[in-house]
């Protein structure tokens, strides 16, 4: 593989990662019953590290606002209702 | 993949301490901003601007000074799918284009307008400017007539909102703006930041108000090539950015108004800048005898950058100066009101500071073509001695 490949396969792994911490992000929310912990820790180091002061905000409010952002696998489904006590995803808890 | 190596942006063959500046700054605003992802974004457009593909001479372009790739808009369409099919393989995300027909036909026209851009960046005057104008028309046509819940019915404007309750005359005029704000996007992108600043206002703008994952990932794209193209002038939109962008905020500005989530107002003051500029320089063409869209020098964006360039003297900053400055006065001054909630989004107020921004347009304009007249006088005096 020549430099510009090498170059374009470094840039998209490292976009992979923010997806997939975006991904794992949501899926702990999920987890959490969107108790706030996730939308709210937006400093942790390594949640900075992947995602940068706006990028962890910007999550933060997709995971608070989005059921389209939040949209769970019909496998995963079940399991995210028994958590959140029939509370839709991205409704505010307290 | 034919690229261009470092040695070609450059004379010396190692990269020069100037380049390795740009690198760090690029990769430390990138990390600051978005992360890791951030980085990975600049990686991509680092990697897509050393293609030889879309390269484009100093010369070519108005106010650059530099050798520069127009294939901008290719990178942010390619770092927006590549973000978007990352979403949904990894967290089951389901794109607006399958779940509502609005966006699928919204979508499939800005698709058309970043083809028909493309095809442009490639291979310059491919297409006649008519024959581009035809299709642009066709296409918003279509997507108006198909998708009537676009049309506004009233923007607070007495005599428009007459005509637009006629779904004729409604249908026409809203295909005929669409158009022109395409136009004038893409005669407005002509310093580094200038149209992506403005973009990635407003697509932040957009994700505040709706929350979805397409304008954070749309503005997060905006905002890693405003970064690239500020910093480094390596990038240009080309047509392909310009008439994509385009298409999508004004199809957003659209549903927006059309469906109350803002006003009319507020759209014209967070894309003042383009809107002004288009009219202004249309009516300074047309006053000369010369076509209205034909190319010249005579945007604000040109007598600005001509102003920083006197005192600054850099290839890249006073270009980028130029952009920021204008785009930051015009879009960001609308996102700065808007974000301390001074003026409530659906208040046809904004209308008020869309005028005070006309005015202060042609006070600018009017205060630089005079100082810049008075410095070319006494030297074409001194040259016809």
């Amino acid at each position: 593989m020549n430099r510009f490949s090498w170059t374009l396969l470094i840039g998209m792994l490292l976009m992979l990662s923010g997806i997939s911490g975006v991904s794992r992000l949501s899926q702990a929310a999920i987890i959490s019953g969107f108790d706030g912990s996730v939308v709210s820790n937006v400093n942790a180091p390594d949640r900075l590290l992947v995602l940068g002061f706006i990028g962890s905000r910007v999550t933060s409010e997709l995971i608070r606002r989005g059921e389209s952002t939040v949209i769970i696998k019909d496998e995963d489904r079940s399991l995210a209702n028994d958590k959140i006590n029939d509370r839709k995803p991205g409704d505010v808890v307290n | 993949m034919s690229s261009v190596s470092d040695s070609t942006k450059n004379p010396a063959s190692s990269p020069s301490k100037e380049t390795l500046t740009k690198y760090l700054v690029m990769a430390l605003l990138a990390l600051m901003t978005f992360g890791l992802t951030g980085l990975g974004a600049i990686v991509v457009m680092f990697a897509l601007s050393t293609l030889r593909a879309g390269r484009d001479s100093a010369a070519s372009h108005g106010i650059s000074s530099q050798n520069s790739s127009r294939l901008g808009g290719v990178a942010i369409v390619i770092t927006f799918i590549l973000f978007l099919i990352g979403m949904v393989i990894l967290s089951a995300y389901t794109p607006g284009v399958v779940r509502d027909v609005t966006f699928m036909h919204l979508w499939s026209t800005v698709f058309v307008c970043v083809i028909l851009g493309g095809v442009e960046d490639i291979k310059a005057d491919l297409l006649s400017p008519y024959f581009r104008l035809v299709v642009k028309l066709l296409v918003f046509g279509f997507f108006l007539w198909t998708t009537p819940n676009v049309l506004p019915t009233s923007i607070g404007v007495p005599g428009v909102d007459y005509l637009l309750s006629l779904s004729w005359v409604a249908w026409g005029l809203c295909t005929l703006f669409c158009v022109g704000f395409i136009n004038a996007f893409n005669m407005a992108d002509g310093a580094n930041g200038l149209i992506p600043g403005i973009v990635t206002i407003a697509f932040g703008v957009f994700f505040l108000e709706y929350g979805r994952p397409a304008e954070g990932v749309l503005f997060f794209v905006c905002l890693m090539f405003l970064i690239f193209n500020v910093v480094s002038g390596w990038f240009f939109l080309g047509d392909m950015g310009s008439y994509g962008l385009g298409a999508a905020i004004v199809c957003y500005g659209l549903l927006g108004v059309a469906e109350g989530d803002f006003s009319a107002g507020f759209m014209a003051c967070l894309l003042s800048y383009p809107c002004v500029d288009f009219v202004v320089s249309i009516v300074r063409r047309m006053r000369k005898g010369l076509s209205p869209l034909q190319a010249d020098n005579g945007h604000l964006h040109n007598r600005l950058y001509a102003f920083y360039a006197q005192k600054i003297k850099s290839r890249v900053t006073p270009n980028s100066l130029t952009g920021l400055t204008i785009s930051g006065a015009s879009s960001g001054v609308c996102l700065i009101i808007y974000a301390l909630g001074w003026i409530p989004i659906q208040s046809n107020a904004w209308f008020g500071v869309f005028g005070l921004q006309c005015a202060v347009y042609h006070i600018t304009l009017s205060r630089l073509r005079s100082s810049q007249m008075d410095e070319i006088a006494p030297m074409s005096a001194v040259s016809g001695q």
